[in-house]
């Protein structure tokens, strides 16, 4: 008895979960949650930076592929499927790149500022 | 048959259930009403040319959202699918550790750059003119921190934040009586 009211529950609670994502999407497309200067170091700035722009790439493709690649594997032996190997040291490294490439350009340009 | 544990193990759960249900329901409600706002959800406080503070989209809070919904919504569909809950391997969490780390490492950036706007109060505060002098913060409290609203005449504490756009209020409350230049988080 109690087997089915988990089973109930879990799939209220991905009800749950499910709007609440879609709220925030929802308010991420109407421009409710503000998205301006995304690419930009500062508002005042008027050129993008290639660095955000590529880690803005590698974001969007990393998430998509391993949503795709952990659904087509699913979970046979109870384990979330990892990164496949043969791509798991470039994405990982590219990741990790993108990021501090990002962060170092930050740092350099806040220093700069007055 | 009351003192039946199993029905009663299931009467608790399910009093639970709805407890955490009704507390997630109500957050997706204020969502959708906005009376829970999120349009800061993404945004940090830069400097800009001119040294005022604006608000601007973050690309690492971008990439922390993205990761966390992707895992998150992998893992909920799995394990709903397996029936138990499933094991996280190691490379999803390194790919969630590099997406916190940078988060981390953008907001100690951010912060070094713009100090607190607390901080700022208290060194103008400390700065003022000695003891005798009357110092005309409008009744406000000086001793208040910042953000919680002291609102003076115009006078005493200083303005931390002048944030660009129609949407985009951030900073400390300097608002009150004649304060008309009142930020508001």
């Amino acid at each position: 008895m109690i087997a089915d009211a988990s089973f109930i529950l879990s799939l209220a609670l991905l009800a749950v979960i499910g709007l609440l994502a879609a709220a925030v999407l929802l308010q991420l497309l109407d421009g409710t949650i503000e998205m301006r200067g995304l690419l930009l170091p500062s508002p005042d700035e008027t050129e993008v930076q290639p660095e955000r722009l590529l880690l803005l790439g590698l974001t969007i493709f990393a998430g998509l592929a391993y949503f795709s690649y952990g659904l087509s594997q699913g979970a046979p032996n109870g384990v979330m499927p990892d990164i496949p190997d043969d791509l798991r040291t470039e994405l990982l490294a590219a990741l990790g790149g993108g990021n501090a490439l990002y962060l170092f350009r930050k740092f350099t340009f806040v220093r700069g500022r007055p | 048959m009351w003192l039946n544990p199993q029905l009663i193990a299931l009467l608790i759960a399910v009093v639970v259930a709805i407890i955490i249900l009704a507390i997630g329901l109500t957050v997706v409600r204020l969502i959708w009403s906005k009376t829970m706002d999120l349009s800061m959800l993404l945004t940090e406080v830069t400097t800009d040319g001119t040294g005022q503070q604006q608000a601007k989209a973050s690309l690492s809070r971008f990439q922390f959202l993205v990761f966390t919904f992707v895992v998150a919504g992998l893992y909920f569909v799995l394990s709903l699918e397996s029936g138990y809950l499933i094991e996280v391997p190691n490379g999803t969490l390194v790919l969630l550790g590099i997406s916190g780390v940078s988060y981390l490492g953008s907001k100690t950036i951010s912060s070094g750059a713009n100090p607190p706007p607390a901080q700022t109060s208290r060194q103008t505060t400390t700065s003022e003119p000695a003891a005798g002098t009357r110092t005309d913060n409008g009744g406000g409290n000086s001793n208040e921190p910042a953000g919680t609203g002291n609102g003076g005449q115009g006078g005493g504490s200083a303005k931390p934040a002048n944030v660009g756009g129609s949407r985009n209020k951030v900073g400390s409350g300097n608002t009150g009586k004649g304060g008309k230049d009142g930020n508001q988080t």
